[in-house]
């Protein structure tokens, strides 16, 4: 045993900066053989090979030292089956159409960097990585079809990245895009700009974004802020205008999502929900566009929209909203409820039947409900000059002028607040 | 210097004479400790450190018992990237790194550790840091530490614990942070557990398994705060497992969640995505595809005592009774959403109140109230289908006292089903239930129900209930 320990000493080849395993230009490529502590000493420029710096050992720490690795094609690439690598504090290049960092190992680590100058994606992560404090720049070439600038598979964790200047041709690109049970947070994407579709940040089913903002990302066809897959939570963060030839959405959540203390403005759509989702205590403005269009089964509570109407379909649960300059637009079988509307004629249009119409308030004048379909039941709703539109076939409480001595004597009319 | 060299491996020696043929080994390495003209002391071999300072390790170190022993309090031990492993010839092995009892404030950081018998990190003591250390391929626990510790940007992966433990324990008052879990193997226990008044900030429990009776993914103490979390992909083959647990009870503080997604777990027995004991807030949390994959109860969210959950979302929870949110005693629950549960959406055992609540599509009922509940102001839609027979529909009272008052069922297979006594039920709207739109027994307290009253209806009756 005394001879391994002994050998294991010998095998460290150069010991500097604390004992670490200095990298210099001339060793290039580098090729990582052994677990240990590795430090850059000077700006590497690889000319030849794939890889500026290969790592060939699980376990490996590598500090950049604050130089910067640029690589004949990717910067740093993990041999297949390599886990455990942690990349830290410096700069990351690949010009030549490359990746910043290829790690597709378990549990990669990468803080306190910043990848310039890639091709299809700035990192490109296995499951399980942790990335904090990086940041994203400009890729190199302007006509791939598609760049990612962290693109990680499961169980993601990123805090405090920043992707910006990301340029693309065609296809569909994204700022982050993270696969199933990811968390998210603290993350800014802005200032890219695509010719085909845009996605922010992208979390798989079951992630969690919070705290994440995104805006100006102008794309050639679509522009979406933050997106979930499915089964996701998105809460807390912001999104503003990104122009799109195509539409522009703040938020497009899979199905089974929730949506929460978002603030939310200046795209077409605000957010574009699948179904059975929550949407709560989030503030849209969107005039002229969509706050939220969402299918069925959706419960929207507690929101402010200013302009951009609300459309569902079928079955959601619409409650305790506040609407300005902004109508809801549902087709059946909704309850719509306790909503306070201003600034809009018609702010409730029942496109089908069989809705609940309950107990909402709107400040303007002229006709309030708009009941097309049929066997819709319109009761306690309050406003001036309420009147409830094509309501023959449906189940409508008398509406009752309000008086300087109201009493309860029917309790489920409909009252005009009219002076 | 040499004569203080020396000295530190002869009490490494000392610490471990009962393992004395490795002396020899320590020996080899005495004078590896030299101060550098940063004051930052260099650590070459295993050793025993009984001065407070700044430590730094200048080369992987592997040692069959403990590596680094630590016996001072106020240290400083930066693994430079360096690995620190607890292995050899002769076990059992020791951890990586140990606290001995009695000394405080030890801050690791930026490496990794490994023991193949023991725990990675062992440090009771109070206040102590683990910040960016990779830990794998332990037997007893990646890191147990005691109270008021911080474990930030850690990566815990692959430990494969031999008996009932946490992968990742802190005591009371400790904040994890950053952090991900993966891949871990255990009998019973939690992957992470954190003590009382604790905070989880930013943490990931993926894809790790479980061989025992019961395990856990993230075990909370009262009073504490988990928020950014996702817990996914764990397995529990033999036994049952829940995603999130929060202890507490009966004059103990309540723990907040926030922004939690608990996504796809499965145990043999049962299987609960949240399990939230005591007074617990719940904020824009989901839990889905829970799955008890032997015919047992499967549940999205269970609140026991006092809590307040809002924008919680539950859905494909699945087993002999799969149930969204489960709401053992006394919880308020607003602006949720429970959809494609097997058996149940919202479930009240006694005294919840369930306020602006959507229960659509779930096997057997939207809504099933046992005693004292009280829903309002919710819709169930698509409930009860395909049709299992009995009584399933949108809202259900099993038991008595119960309210339902202002909701909207529409297109169950029953609309209102109410039995029990001293229920009560006015002011809802039922239309295109497939069995029916209300189902009363006797001995409720029911408005009367109006059919299709027609535009421009007048009635003086504030109980009434609405047949469309």
């Amino acid at each position: 045993m005394f001879a391994l320990l002994v050998a294991g000493v010998s095998a460290v080849t150069a010991w500097a900066d604390g004992g670490r395993i200095p990298i210099a230009a001339h060793q290039l490529p580098y090729v990582i053989t052994n677990s240990g502590s590795y430090v850059v000493t000077d700006h590497l420029v690889g000319t030849s090979g794939v890889s500026a710096i290969v790592v060939g050992a699980d376990f490996v720490t590598l500090d950049l030292n604050g130089y910067s690795v640029t690589g004949p094609i990717d910067a740093i690439t993990q041999s297949p089956g390599r886990h455990g690598l942690t990349i830290k504090n410096g700069t990351l290049r690949a010009p030549n159409g490359g990746i910043g960092l290829l790690a597709t190992g378990h549990l990669t680590r990468v803080t306190g960097v910043r990848i310039m100058d890639y091709g299809t994606a700035g990192v490109r992560l296995g499951k399980g990585a942790l990335v904090r404090d990086v940041y994203i720049g400009a890729n190199a070439l302007t006509n791939l079809s598609s760049v990612i600038g962290v693109d990680a598979r499961e169980g993601l964790l990123a805090r405090n990245v920043t992707v910006t200047g990301l340029r693309a041709a065609g296809g569909t690109s994204s700022g982050v895009n993270a696969g199933a049970g990811s968390v998210i947070r603290d993350t800014r994407v802005h200032g890219n700009q695509v010719f085909g579709s845009f996605i922010g940040t992208r979390g798989g089913r079951g992630s969690v974004l919070h705290g994440v903002t995104a805006g100006a990302n102008p794309a050639g066809s679509i522009s979406t802020g933050l997106w979930v897959d499915d089964v996701g939570v998105i809460a807390g963060g912001q999104v503003g205008p990104s122009p799109a030839s195509g539409s522009s959405r703040a938020v497009f959540a899979g199905s089974y999502s929730v949506l929460a203390d978002m603030n939310l403005g200046g795209t077409s759509v605000g957010a574009l929900l699948v179904s059975n989702s929550v949407v709560v205590r989030s503030s849209f403005n969107h005039p002229g566009g969509s706050a939220i269009t969402a299918d069925s089964g959706n419960v929207i509570r507690e929101n402010t929209i200013r302009g951009g109407n609300i459309t569902v379909e079928r079955a959601n649960l619409v409650a305790g909203n506040m609407f300005r300059d902004a109508p809801v637009n549902f087709f059946a079988d909704n309850y719509v409820l306790d909503n306070h509307f201003t600034g809009v004629t018609t702010p409730l249009r029942a496109g089908g039947g069989f809705n609940r119409i309950d107990r909402n308030t709107s400040a303007i004048g002229a006709a309030m409900v708009d009941a097309g379909g049929e066997r819709n039941l319109v009761v306690r709703n309050r406003g001036p000059g309420l009147t409830v539109l094509n309501g023959g076939n449906d189940q409508v409480a008398a509406t009752l002028n309000g008086s300087a001595s109201m009493t309860a004597q029917q309790p489920w009319a409909n009252i005009n607040t009219a002076p | 210097m040499n004569r203080k060299m020396g000295m530190l491996s002869s009490l490494h020696c000392a610490a471990l004479s009962s393992v004395g043929r490795l002396c020899l080994l320590w020996v080899v390495f005495a004078g590896s400790l030299a101060h550098a003209q940063t004051g930052i002391r260099e650590i070459h071999a295993p050793i025993t450190i009984t001065n407070p300072g700044s430590y730094k390790l200048v080369r992987n170190l592997s040692h069959g018992v403990t590596p680094i022993v630590v016996a001072a309090s106020d240290v400083t031990l930066d693994l430079n990237g360096f690995r620190v492993v607890s292995s050899g010839f002769f076990p059992p092995y020791g951890p990586a790194i140990e606290q001995q009892p009695g000394y405080r404030n030890l801050t690791v950081r930026n490496g990794s550790l490994l023991s193949a018998d023991s725990h990675g990190l062992l440090a009771l003591g109070p206040g102590t840091v683990v910040e960016s250390v990779s830990i794998y391929g332990c037997q007893r626990s990646a890191m147990t530490l005691g109270d008021g510790a911080r474990v930030i940007g850690c990566i815990v992966m692959s430990n494969t614990l031999s008996q009932s433990s946490a992968v990742i324990r802190l005591g009371e008052g400790g904040r994890l942070e950053n952090t991900v879990a993966m891949g871990n193997q255990m009998t019973t226990g939690s992957v992470v557990s954190v003590g009382s008044y604790s905070h989880v900030d930013g943490v990931v429990v993926h894809d790790n398994h479980f061989s025992g009776v019961d395990g856990v993914g993230l075990t909370v103490g009262p009073g504490s705060r988990v928020e950014r979390v996702a817990i996914h992909g764990q397995t529990a083959v033999a036994g049952s497992f829940r995603g999130l647990s929060t202890q507490g009870g009966t004059g103990q503080p309540g723990t907040m969640l926030a922004a939690v997604s608990v996504y796809s777990n499965s145990a043999q027995q049962t299987c609960v995505g949240i399990d939230a004991a005591g007074p617990a807030t719940l904020r824009g949390v989901l839990s889905s595809y829970q799955t008890s994959t032997s015919a047992n109860p499967a549940t999205g969210i269970i609140v026991r005592d006092n809590a307040i959950v809002s924008a919680a979302l539950t859905t494909h929870n699945t087993g002999n009774e799969g149930t969204g949110l489960r709401v053992e005693q006394g919880a308020r629950v607003t602006a949720s959403l429970a959809t494609h549960n097997s058996h149940y959406g919202f479930s009240g055992i006694n005294g919840a109140w369930f306020e602006t609540c959507l229960a659509v599509t779930n096997g057997w009922r939207g809504f099933t109230l046992a005693n004292n509940n009280r829903v309002q102001h919710s819709l169930a839609a698509g409930n009860g289908f395909p049709a299992p027979g009995g009584q399933e529909g949108g809202f259900r009272t099993t038991g008595n006292g119960n309210v339902i008052e202002y909701n909207h069922s529409w297109n169950n297979w029953r609309g209102v089903v109410v039995n029990g006594a001293n229920n009560l039920v006015t002011g809802n709207s039922a239309l295109q239930n497939a069995s029916g739109n209300y189902i009363l027994s006797g001995g409720n307290h029911v408005g009367e129900v109006l059919v299709q009253p027609g535009p421009s209806f007048s009635t003086f009756n504030p109980w009434i209930n609405f047949d469309l």
